[in-house]
């Protein structure tokens, strides 16, 4: 359907929209008009994507500065699902008649990509990576060409040979038509994806070629500032851009780094005695200054990199680093120092200015050439034109270690943990370096691109977010679920039909009486419920315990009557035959209970639609296991940098994992479950409170301390009230609207504007239509009028 | 360079005394020590071999003494025959970046130290180099003195700097934590007296009930004001903007406060734009408006009334007018710039977010 917002035609590809994805597209107009950033919550199921994607492209095409979108997504499944959305979308724009031209791609690592007859056999992504590198580096194509026996890769070739434009026709490729394409042409499909990112108008990625440092800058340095960036399922994004910027150490590394120190300074021996000119021209080029050698850089076009800031660029690489044997020497200097670290006993936490300071008394290396680490070792291979770069990872990493700590001084942490676990006795050390400030991994695209979009199903309480990661949202809103009927129906258990209340709090989360209660819910509700339970712990250990006793108290015998059941490992593999038989379980009508973990695989991509989920059971709250010291370390930090309280910061996370787990049971309107919240905490305002507006509007307060046997009332009436037939014409006006009720909503709209028409005038003069329309909404809603900056 | 991979290999089956060929399985509480030489060598055996004064090394003959011994702190040997040397050569060569005219020089001045060094660690040219060290040495007693005195002080300064920090940190945990059994201590306090009230007064509970409601409430807001007011002053930038912010808030409190408490005679919807338009009594309702930013906002001149009803005491005058009006003059500001600031900042107060 095809409607206007102000002055904006959105195509829209499907006959009816839901009121809320109206409501988005209207926020997030809102957020590209002012060029600002946004915090966008949604409930799952509610067509997110789409409402993202027609709004963003009808945007893009209708202003004249073509803003390119990039859409960051978590997972490969995701980045597919969103460019199926897309195409389908571009489609429905062409049948409307519209002649444009849009080229959208989609991209991931070579090994998802990799056409080459043996390398795309391997298994693992670093390997594929390091193999298609030995085969494309300049020197070895070089040498091809000079006529040396090597071999290269015929599809990099073909690419090489043409323009990609001229390959490539506009249109909107998936990772399979991407794929096709390349085998068609027999070129390189990866490499002519990162090459069109430039002149594509929609990208779809994932999270890490953005904020990743390392990988960010080979691949999206490129993007211009009015781009519009969009990170979807961003609840976890602050463990995402903490995670780009931490690093483990341990014993292996340092041996493999070794290693790969002695096989550099044999190359740079062997090249010396080759009397090779190599050497010499780099520490040429190094004299001059490292900004020219990294000719590639771009003023304009350099995404700053944490690992490497700007003004770094512009300066020279000290003198005692320049040399590469001296380079070599100080490499392992370094690395030694680190392992007569890593031989200390004891539990240490450092600032990384202490570690330098130590570092200098005892090694005598200074910050700067340490700045210089990384930049300074990428040279060194290319110099030497090193193949089997993952050999090297290691040693990378130990450089990335030295490079991060000159940099930063605040918002990281060293910490070295001598012992896995508290009561192991063989020591097995790792060197921590852990970033506890979310917001530096993430702050060159906040400052760099005029708009960016955070947006998911769960991102409430919705002020943390800009707080955490500093930013100034323009627009934050979190949009409730419009429904003909109540389809879905939170509660919460605080009690056992015993009348024992249950918590997963540390103290009693082992007692049999709460153990019992536990699965006794479990049991129940795998009586009354049809078809599919999925139930998350807190933890693995926990789960593991817990099954345990189950088994000894013969409860795991009495829901297997009813049921099925199948458990979650860490094991992946194992994971994905439990998902399909459990799914089989589900299909053949058997019934089946998954055993999950919050924060695990299958609780954050896995949905669990229809009869494969009619209720998710969360046994107590899924917090952090607070006794981890660069936990410790990251509350301590948002407590003095952001004035985050600890709890609040620990209650946030841990329930924004509860509602993504719960989310899962409900991916649309005509889909129904049961979220059923088991612990006795869920019941007080504070935890209540920072759910999702969506999930928090349907607790009610009936619903909010049962015990197992009411609990397991209202589920069945609930039940039998749902499995009745659900007509969509219903729905109609209500919970779906056509285009006749999008125009009506307008119209209405509009009259009432006319009615206060003066007061809006001046209000549009002020603050543009949008806003003013949103204003005058809110007055008329009777909500306080307070301007919001 | 294959001097020092030669010592590698030789090196790697650590553990074991190259003198007595006792090893960890045998003896666990075995020490090996480093001699000058960087030869290893057991406790026990450094023991038996210096009892009687200077001996040579078994290995390399060369003559040492039981004090040159000192353990060991790196794996690889190679690493603490270099640190060993770097430590001499530091502190000679500790000229800075300032001590150069550009960076190139200091850069080249680096490289070159670098050089000497290397030459030393790998034994290439020992006397050539020895020599060239001394002659900077002696070029430069003066310069490198100096520039070690920086180096005590500035390292100095640097312990001093992490102590403080150490305990600014210690500090704010304590605060954080006497904070939170403050409040934990006053919440149960709140629900003792909330039981005695409902146990002894004879009002209805539900009356008591709402009453607490909105004190809490009230509480729960100014604990969010007092919140912000940390952060505001800790952000403030220049100084000056700071003061004046901080001066806002302080107002904004108060009338945050002020408006609780007449909504809680009110005891119905409050209605905050209410209060900008408020009626100008000149009685006790005017004292109140005035010291609420948002009469400003509500385009009333009150400034002007002041001096002729006397209430100027509990008038704040803004920054830079009145009697600091010397001080901002100092400053390059005129008079005008005070008020015009003072009514920007009392519209900055409608962007905080709603009540």
């Amino acid at each position: 359907m095809l409607f206007h917002i102000d002055d904006l035609p959105v195509y829209f590809p499907y006959d009816r929209i839901y009121p809320e994805q109206y409501a988005y597209m209207c926020s997030l107009k809102q957020t590209l008009d002012a060029q600002g950033h946004g915090v966008l919550e949604m409930p799952s199921g509610t067509g997110k994507t789409v409402s993202l994607l027609s709004l963003i492209i009808s945007y893009q095409q209708h202003y004249p500065e073509k803003r390119k979108l990039i859409y960051c997504s978590r997972t490969v499944p995701e980045i597919e699902k969103a460019l199926a959305e897309l195409k389908r979308l571009i489609e429905y724009r062409k049948s409307c008649g519209l002649n444009e031209t849009i080229l959208g791609l989609g991209l991931t690592s070579r090994r998802n990509l990799c056409l080459h007859p043996s390398v795309s056999k391997e298994k693992k992504g670093k390997i594929v990576d390091a193999r298609c590198h030995n085969l494309t580096a300049p020197w070895v194509r070089e040498a091809a060409q000079a006529g040396q026996d090597i071999e290269t890769c015929s599809f990099y070739e073909e690419l090489e040979r043409g323009d990609v434009r001229e390959i490539v026709p506009d249109a909107i490729y998936t990772l399979d038509d991407i794929k096709e394409l390349g085998k068609a042409k027999k070129t390189c499909p990866y490499y002519m994806a990162r090459r069109l990112i430039s002149h594509a108008n929609v990208i779809i990625y994932s999270y890490h070629y953005m904020l990743d440092p390392k990988i960010a800058d080979l691949i999206s340095k490129e993007l211009s500032k009015e781009s519009i960036v969009v990170f979807d399922e961003a609840h976890n994004i602050d463990n995402v851009c903490i995670d780009s910027l931490s690093l483990d150490i341990m014993r292996p590394t340092l041996e493999a780094s070794s290693k790969s120190i002695a096989q550099l300074s044999e190359r740079i021996e062997q090249l010396k005695q080759q009397g090779s000119e190599k050497l010499k021209n780099e520490y040429e080029k190094l004299v001059q200054g490292l900004q020219d050698t990294l000719a590639a850089r771009d003023e304009e076009s350099i995404m700053a990199n944490p690992a490497l800031p700007d003004d770094l660029l512009h300066e020279a690489v000290p003198g005692n680093i320049r040399k590469a044997e001296h380079f070599v020497a100080f490499l392992k200097r370094f690395n030694e120092y680190l392992k007569t670290r890593l031989r200390v006993l004891n539990v240490t936490a450092e600032t990384p200015s202490s570690f330098l300071r130590h570092l200098k008394e005892i090694t005598f290396i200074e910050r700067k050439p340490l700045q210089f680490c990384a930049e300074r070792l990428s040279l060194l291979t290319r110099t030497l034109e090193l193949n089997n770069l993952d050999d090297l990872a290691s040693l990378q990493k130990v450089a990335a270690l030295a490079t991060l700590a000159a940099t930063y001084d605040k918002g990281f942490m060293l910490v070295l943990e001598p012992y896995e676990s508290e009561n192991a006795t063989v020591p097995n050390p790792i060197l921590r370096f852990a970033c506890l400030d979310a917001s530096i991994a993430i702050k060159p695209i906040f400052e760099r691109f005029s708009s960016v979009i955070i947006t998911s199903g769960t991102l409430s309480p919705l002020d943390m977010y800009p707080k955490i990661l500093d930013f100034k949202a323009t627009v934050q809103e979190s949009y409730p679920m419009t429904l003909t009927r109540n389809c879905f129906l939170p509660m919460v258990i605080t009690r056992g039909s015993d009348q024992v209340a249950i918590s997963s709090k540390f103290e009693v989360r082992n007692d049999p009486a709460v153990v019992r209660n536990f699965g006794n819910i479990l049991i129940e509700f795998g009586k009354v419920v049809p078809d599919g339970i999925v139930a998350f712990f807190p933890s693995y250990l926990y789960m593991e315990s817990i099954i345990a006793m189950w088994h000894e108290m013969g409860i795991l015998t009495e829901a297997w009557k009813t049921k099925l059941i199948f458990v979650e490992t860490p094991d992946s593999a194992e994971t994905s035959i439990a998902l399909d038989n459990y799914r089989r379980a589900c299909e053949n009508g058997r019934g089946a209970i998954l055993l999950a973990v919050a924060r695990g695989k299958v609780s954050e991509g896995i949905d669990f639609d229809h009869h494969y989920g009619r209720a998710v059971v969360m046994f107590g709250i899924p917090y952090q296991y607070t006794e981890s010291r660069i936990l410790k370390a990251r509350l301590e930090f948002l407590r003095d940098e952001h004035r985050v309280r600890e709890n609040d910061f620990l209650t946030f996370d841990a329930l924004r994992h509860a509602a993504q787990c719960l989310g899962r049971v409900l991916r649309g309107k005509t889909d129904y479950g049961l979220m059923v919240f088991a612990d006795r905490r869920y019941a007080r305002q504070d935890k209540r409170s920072k759910l999702p507006k969506w999930i928090n509007q349907y607790i009610t307060d009936t619903s909010v301390n049962l015990s197992t046997d009411m609990g397991i009332a209202i589920a069945k009436k609930f039940l039998r009230s749902m499995a009745q037939p659900l007509e969509t014409q219903a729905q109609l006006g209500v919970s779906l609207w056509t285009l006749d009720d999008v125009l009506a909503r307008q119209k209405a709209q509009k009259e009432k504007l006319e009615r206060v028409g003066g007061v809006h005038q001046q209000l549009q003069q002020q603050y543009g239509a949008t806003e003013a329309q949103r204003l005058m909404q809110d007055r008329a809603s009777g909500k306080v009028y307070m301007d919001v900056d | 360079m294959a001097a020092t991979m030669t010592m590698n290999t030789s090196l790697l089956d650590d553990d074991v005394c190259p003198v007595c060929q006792t090893d960890r399985y045998l003896n666990p509480q075995m020490k090996l020590k480093v001699g000058p030489c960087f030869h290893k060598m057991c406790e026990n055996c450094i023991e038996r071999l210096f009892a009687h004064g200077p001996a040579p090394c078994p290995t390399c003959r060369q003559t040492l003494r039981k004090a040159t011994f000192s353990e060991q702190t790196f794996e690889d040997l190679s690493v603490e025959k270099e640190v060993r040397i770097r430590r001499q050569m530091s502190s000679k060569f500790n000229k800075r970046r300032e001590d150069f005219k550009s960076l190139k020089e200091y850069n080249d001045y680096l490289e070159k130290v670098e050089d000497l060094t290397f030459k030393l660690v790998n034994e290439i040219d020992v006397e050539t180099t020895k020599q060239e060290i001394d002659k900077f040495a002696a070029e430069n007693r003066d310069l490198i003195r100096i520039n070690a005195d920086r180096l005590l002080n500035e390292s100095r300064m640097a312990t001093h700097r992490q102590e403080m920090l150490r305990k600014e940190r210690q500090q704010h945990r304590e605060a954080y934590l006497k904070e939170l059994e403050a409040e934990q201590l006053a919440k149960s306090e709140d629900r003792k007296n909330l039981i005695q009230e409902l146990a002894t007064s004879d009002k209805s509970a539900k009356t008591i009930l709402a009453a607490r409601q909105a004190i809490s409430l009230k509480k729960t807001s100014m604990r969010k004001t007092e919140v912000k007011l940390t952060t505001a002053s800790s952000a403030g930038s220049t100084p000056m903007f700071s003061d004046s912010y901080r001066w806002m808030q302080q107002n904004d409190d108060m009338d945050r406060r002020q408006q609780e408490e007449e909504d809680d005679q009110a005891n119905d919807n409050f209605d905050p734009v209410q209060s900008q338009y408020m009626e100008v009594d000149l009685g006790v309702g005017y004292v109140n408006s005035v010291n609420n930013n948002k009469a400003h906002a509500g385009g009333l001149v009150y400034p002007l009334l002041t001096s002729s009803i006397g209430v100027k005491d509990l008038y704040v005058e803004p920054l830079g007018v009145g009697n600091l009006s010397q001080m901002a003059k100092a400053g390059g500001y005129r008079n005008a710039f005070g008020y015009e600031r003072a009514i920007e900042d009392a519209h900055t107060a409608l962007y905080l977010p709603g009540l």
